[in-house]
């Protein structure tokens, strides 16, 4: 059994409106984040001995977020920018972890931050299409984000024997709990006929299998555990976190139904937790739905159901607020939105607000257990994080 | 819905890489001659694609090229609706993942006249190609 010195916390919360965010800059969508994550926790900038930001870039014009943040939130302690794709804060949470385990620090925030919507579309799509394998799979072909999902989409439909229509149903689950998530950039229920009547962007998946692009920030205020006690009466626990990265080119992957990097990084958080798994030992999931497809194959790939039974799950609202793998419960990527960098802290910030039962009106999900499950992919299945929370009671 | 006041950036970055390909020129020499290549270590067997000229497991540079018969069969496909800005001029595109009959697997376009008769497991070939820009590269054909 670890002490409470050998454990860290989450003390504070902070998150932005998710959306196309022109009325403001990279650091005033950051300071959105961070101010609430300080009072919530308790804290001044003084008591803050390092910092992380995730973030991907090139869109937006600061080159030194990490910096140019922090100077506006009044941040000056040690920092950096963290990079792993769509896990970005992910890997902030893990280095700000890091840095109290360590003993370098007492109290770390670990933040995430994208502003998409600073260059147009067509560059937005560029850019993160390059974000592969550049010189084998763009260069030459073209590939894009959506492209990339949906060779799995392509196999994994075929092998299962699966619809459109079945995927489809991740969507409508999505904007079920977005409607009810004040931070959402889409707050509105759609239909499997809606989704269906969407353009395809990449065969088979349509704009309504797809997140969006999105401007975002969210953090959160990690203590060492006995820091933590003291400071809140609710502390999250990051109990585990298991990381894996997967190949960069596509035709070394050895599957086209699951993403492989995400097993062994599920596997290693439950390792590291000492729990066998995740089908009996969690009240609330946060997977990575950056497309419909991608929850399905999170079902499979951290162990809630076998292969090829994930639609299974969605058909039978399994993962609905009282179903019995709650999942995604704020609407995903697909519905909150998903700024790269933010996702893996906002994540964060929606299993911490479970724990302590503070979700929204038809969204809190039963707590029982006192553990919560987060699953972050970057790229596809480039980089895995999987972080375990737990209340610790 | 107030309309948001945004500054327009005066400066404008070309963005444009150097991309160094002096250890596997072999590959692109092979394009120009119709074959497409990948390399093999000698000591333990292990086939790269893409190319590498030093094995990573073995640790040495005891690889040597060779080419692809060509022989492929399909494993999983997209049709790219939306492409990036670099690639607007290209209008839809199929990619495709194919396992080539030397057990290594390759992305790249699928040409194809009718679409709607791909289907996974299907045989194709992969052979050089050369580009309506002017320079090399590599595609799937249905057989």
């Amino acid at each position: 059994m670890k002490s409470n010195d050998e454990k860290v916390a989450i003390v504070g919360v902070g998150h932005s409106k998710f959306g196309k965010r022109l009325d403001v800059s990279i650091n005033e969508l950051g300071w959105e984040a961070i101010k609430p994550a300080l009072q919530d926790a308790g804290v001044t900038q003084k008591d803050v001995d390092f910092y992380s930001l995730g973030n991907f870039g090139y869109w937006s014009e600061e080159i030194l977020p990490a910096v140019t943040i922090g100077e506006y939130a009044g941040l000056s302690c040690g920092s950096l920018k963290t990079e792993a794709a769509c896990a970005s804060g992910s890997a902030s949470l893990k280095i700000a972890v890091d840095s109290i385990l360590s003993g370098n620090s007492e109290i770390a925030i670990a933040m995430g931050i994208e502003k998409m919507y600073n260059s147009p579309n067509g560059t937005i799509i560029e850019l993160i299409g390059r974000a592969g394998n550049y010189f084998w799979e763009f260069e030459n072909f073209g590939m894009t984000f959506p492209g990339y999902y949906a060779l799995y989409a392509t196999k994994y439909l075929d092998a299962y024997h699966s619809r459109e229509e079945d995927l489809c149903e991740a969507a409508v689950k999505a904007h079920h709990y977005g409607s009810l998530n004040p931070y959402a950039q889409f707050q509105k229920e759609t239909s499997v006929e809606e989704c269906m009547k969407s353009k395809y962007v990449s065969r088979p998946l349509k704009l309504m299998d797809s997140s969006p692009i999105t401007d975002g920030a969210a953090a959160v205020v990690l203590a060492r555990g006995d820091v933590a006690k003291k400071l809140s009466d609710t502390p999250v626990f990051v109990e585990a976190q298991g990381y894996a990265s997967g190949t960069a080119y596509m035709g070394r992957r050895d599957d086209y139904t699951g993403l492989e990097a995400s097993r062994r990084a599920a596997e290693a958080a439950y390792r590291k937790a000492g729990l066998d798994g995740a089908a009996n030992n969690f009240d609330i999931f946060e997977v990575h739905d950056c497309f419909t497809i991608a929850e399905v194959m999170a079902y499979e790939d951290l162990g809630l159901v076998k292969k090829g039974e994930g639609i299974q799950l969605l058909r039978e609202h399994q993962t609905y607020r009282d179903g019995k793998y709650p999942a995604n419960l704020d609407g995903g990527l697909k519905s909150k939105g998903h700024p790269i960098g933010a996702t893996g802290i906002s994540q964060a910030v929606e299993i911490t607000k479970q724990l302590r039962g503070e979700a929204e009106k038809g969204r809190q999900a039963d707590i029982r257990k006192g553990r919560g499950l987060q699953h972050n992919v970057g790229g596809t299945g480039h980089y895995a994080y999987v972080t375990i929370y737990s209340r610790g009671d | 819905m107030p309309i948001d006041t945004v500054l327009e950036d005066r400066r404008v970055l070309d963005l444009r890489y150097r991309m160094p390909i002096s250890q596997i020129i072999k590959f692109f020499e092979g394009l120009e001659e119709g074959k497409v290549r990948g390399t093999r270590c000698k000591e333990c067997g292990r086939k790269y694609f893409p190319p590498q000229t030093e094995c990573s497991t073995c640790m040495t540079k005891n690889t040597e090229w060779f080419d692809f018969e060509g022989d492929a069969s399909l494993e999983t496909f997209t049709t790219v609706e939306v492409a990036p800005t670099s690639f607007v001029n290209e209008g839809s595109y199929v990619v495709a993942i194919g396992l080539l009959k030397e057990g290594v697997r390759i992305l790249s376009w699928l040409n194809i006249q009718d679409r709607s008769s791909i289907k996974i497991g299907m045989k194709m070939k992969l052979k050089a190609v050369k580009r309506k820009e002017g320079y090399y590269s590599y595609e799937f054909f249905s057989i």
